[in-house]
């Protein structure tokens, strides 16, 4: 289920949110009542996708939790070691197999000149995300840093529809104190009009600008090979632009939807195109992805270096950037992407070790046109589409006056249902880029904005706004991008 | 709880708004409404477009070309080169033979043509394939029996977009501030489009429900029957569709008996069918140069179509010139 959809919005939440709150009343059982109604409800929400994924999130949990169960009951056996090593291997396991098999067996046959046979598997949704909050719990476990836990609770841990399919990536740390408290269960309307909010506002984001991004991102990405200048940025712009509101819309969607059961996750953005270089961007961008690689891959990687130099520091933070590369997707442009990523972190920590500062404006500026670059590799299906637009953004093509910087006619080719006047339209997407650019640059990002909150009338009739022009906006349903991650 | 029931509230009254803006100035003509008294929908479709285009013109056509939305890129001019006919296309989409018959009508209300062309679509015989409301709405409405009405239900989801907010503020602008603009250029031709690369998109509709409507089928011994008593030359043809659309239809089974038949009873109502759903003959078309998606034919592809249609009818008539 989509939460852009009018069954999530009109028929899924409504029914969640007020169970949630009349069976968390009950006295004895009001916690242990409220988790499982959030569980069964969180599982349809799963399942309503496909019903099959389900046996594989359920399989997951089980045996995560018979593992970490039994390592938090017996600490001191003597099969810590290896029934860790068996969970994480299963996590990895589940995770190779349902995302990298296809990416494997293919590279295995152009490298080795062969022709095996295999059935591609398909991607359950989310496999990345619980798989990922699981890992961090298993190590956690295996550290001692874990009390025991009912099975209920790491249930909705793991579970917990509003970050389940995308993020952000919790840690049971923040979470599972905030399930155990008393007044959570209480409907606060402070974090119900709050919760409204930012879930509206990351609506918008998502029906009203990416989606409308992504018509012409689609457009360019599709027929790359007869771009001129404007065109290369305007497809370049328009996917950069997509893929920010999209998942920070996304994120704000599962904060404000956490809210209105008074749980409050982690931010994952934090006006990202701000940053001042790549260091910078990666504690903006995707927050608690960044916190994830940094404990549990750079800071382990790093401590098995034999020594702690700056060289090695830098290894390890160009691997670690590759595997977050590759974590995105089984495709040799995402590792391509990550290792861009961890060069320019390295250039950025030599500059740091040498004092050399640039100026703000040209710090962001720079920052930007780079990370504008990752992503159309990121988005490119083969980096020929990637060079082909790189072409055209560098003047290497040719140049041309635009009347639009996406024309009606690659919009057209790329299937896309246009009306009679689309002609009106040609300069759509240079305005909807310049007032983009002024939304991520200038104004306040949804977070500071959810701490300056009033619940005053005009905020009041300006959501109303906003959440009824989503509504005849949601005709349009498309996945969300980080869906496929 | 103020903050809630104010945006509740909010919400509700906006939503009534729009809607109430959508169905009044009714964007795409499906309602019948025009409670502003719009002299154009601006963003009317085919119908409304090509009716008027017609009406306007001052040539004499001696050439109609009709059909669906697969027939909008039938170019005249292949027609006029080839038989020295003026020749105007009448394609609407979303058509069936209703529609046909109306065109027909209209056509006949201003001038008697030699030839007509009409490409019939797979869907265009299925009774669940409703009749476009549009043709109800539009001033083809003129030349309806009486007792054709409209099957499509009067609400359609098109209306709550975002686009049909768009298209009704644009409405008032046209009316307004603006001009009209249309997507048919001059003689109902199609405007231009770049060529397309990669697989042909295969677009299914029938699958889920098909059922050969008689009702559908007499309308087109009608057609037939007006052009025999109007000595109107009638070259009918099956709407092509791609190779792997074909092949589709062809592997599943409740759709190949359908097909059959519905190859069967066109080639027995009309005394000139040319069939162009088959596989032999879709074969060497089966790319983007050929086919937009799978059921629509591209420029070139409605160019070879017009062409073999053109020389068998020359051959059949032996002359140059109809």
């Amino acid at each position: 289920m989509l939460f852009n959809s009018y069954i999530f919005i009109f028929i899924f939440l409504p029914i969640t949110f007020v169970i949630h709150y009349l069976i968390g009343k009950h006295e004895k059982h009001g916690h242990t009542l409220s988790h499982s109604w959030l569980i069964l409800a969180s599982l349809f929400f799963y399942g309503y996708w496909n019903f099959s994924y389900l046996s594989i999130i359920i399989s997951s949990i089980i045996i995560n939790f018979l593992i970490t169960h039994y390592l938090i009951s017996k600490p001191h056996t003597k099969i810590k070691k290896p029934l860790f090593l068996l969970g994480l291997s299963f996590n990895l396991g589940l995770l190779g197999y349902f995302k990298y098999k296809n990416f494997f067996m293919e590279n295995m046959n152009l490298f080795l000149n062969s022709d095996f046979h295999f059935t591609h598997v398909l991607l359950p949704l989310g496999i990345s995300f619980f798989t990922l909050q699981q890992i961090a719990y298993l190590v956690d476990v295996y550290e001692g840093l874990v009390k025991k836990t009912p099975f209920h609770k790491y249930a909705l841990f793991v579970y917990f529809f509003p970050q389940l399919i995308a993020g952000p990536i919790v840690h049971y740390k923040e979470v599972m104190p905030q399930f155990d408290d008393d007044k959570n269960h209480r409907f606060n309307i402070k974090n119900i009009n709050l919760g409204i909010f930012v879930f509206i506002l990351g609506l918008a984001k998502k029906v009203l600008l990416a989606d409308t991004f992504a018509i012409w991102a689609n457009a360019g990405f599709n027929h790359t090979d007869t771009f001129h200048f404007f065109q290369a940025w305007g497809t370049s712009l328009s996917y950069t632009m997509q893929l920010y509101f999209d998942f920070s819309g996304y994120s704000d969607m599962a904060i404000g939807l956490g809210l209105l059961f008074n749980i409050r996750l982690p931010k994952n953005f934090d006006s990202p195109f701000l940053a001042r270089n790549i260091i910078d961007f990666w504690t903006k961008w995707h927050i608690t992805l960044s916190q994830f690689i940094t404990t549990y891959i750079f800071t382990p990687l790093l401590k098995a270096m034999p020594k702690f130099t700056f060289t090695n520091s830098m290894i390890s933070i160009f691997i670690t950037m590759c595997i977050a590369g590759l974590w995105h997707g089984a495709a040799w442009t995402f590792v391509l992407y990550g290792a861009l990523h961890g060069v320019i972190i390295i250039i950025n920590h030599i500059m740091k070790k040498r004092k050399i500062k640039l100026p703000k404006f040209w710090a962001i500026f720079i920052t930007f046109q780079f990370i504008n670059i990752v992503f159309t590799i990121f988005r490119a299906e083969k980096l020929e589409t990637a060079f082909n637009i790189f072409k055209g953004m560098f003047g290497l093509t040719y140049f041309k006056i635009p009347k639009g910087l996406i024309s009606e006619e690659l919009i057209l080719k790329s299937g896309a249902i246009i009306g009679p006047h689309m002609n009106n339209d040609q300069n759509l997407n240079l305005i909807f880029i310049i007032v983009s650019l002024y939304i991520v640059f200038k104004l306040k990002n949804s977070m500071q904005l959810m701490q300056e909150f009033k619940p005053q009338t005009k905020t009041a009739l300006f959501m109303s706004f906003i959440f009824v022009l989503c509504l005849f906006g949601l005709n349009r349903v498309s996945d969300f991008i980080y869906f496929n991650f | 709880m103020n903050f809630i029931r104010l945006f509740f509230i909010f919400s509700t009254i906006l939503t009534l708004l729009f809607t109430g803006l959508v169905i009044s100035v009714d964007p795409y003509m499906k309602l019948g409404i025009n409670v502003f008294g719009f002299k154009t929908k601006a963003v009317a479709q085919s119908r409304e477009n090509k009716y008027y285009l017609y009406e306007s013109s001052k040539k004499q056509y001696d050439a109609i070309i009709m059909g669906s939305s697969a027939a909008h890129r039938y170019p005249t001019s292949t027609v006029k080169n080839t038989i020295n006919l003026e020749t105007f296309n009448y394609a609407v989409q979303h058509s069936t033979p209703i529609d046909y018959l109306v065109i027909l009508k209209h056509v006949l209300s201003k001038h008697r043509p030699k030839v007509i062309f009409l490409q019939i679509d797979f869907d265009a015989l299925n009774q669940f394939y409703d009749v476009d409301n549009r043709l109800f709405n539009s001033p083809l409405k003129n030349f309806l029996a009486s007792h054709e009405t409209r099957t499509k239900p009067l609400f359609d989801h098109d209306y709550f977009t975002l686009a049909a907010i768009r298209d009704s503020l644009r409405v008032f602008y046209v009316n307004y501030f603006g001009k009209a603009r249309h997507i048919y250029l001059e003689d109902g031709n199609y405007r231009k489009e770049l060529p397309l690369k990669g697989k042909v998109k295969t677009r299914i509709s029938s699958s889920k429900k098909y059922q050969i409507s008689n009702e559908r089928i007499e309308v087109l011994k009608e057609i037939q029957k007006i052009c025999d008593k109007k000595q109107i030359e009638l070259i009918a043809f099956s709407a092509p569709l791609s190779f792997e659309h074909l092949k589709i239809i062809k592997n599943t089974l409740s759709l190949k008996e359908k097909h059959q038949k519905f190859i069967t009873h066109l080639d027995s109502v009309f005394r000139n069918f040319t069939n162009f759903q088959s596989l032999n003959k879709m074969k060497d078309y089966n790319s983007s140069e050929y086919f937009r998606d799978s059921t629509h034919p591209s420029l070139k592809m409605s160019e070879i179509i017009l062409q073999q249609l053109l020389t068998s009818l020359k051959d059949k008539n032996n002359n140059e010139s109809i």
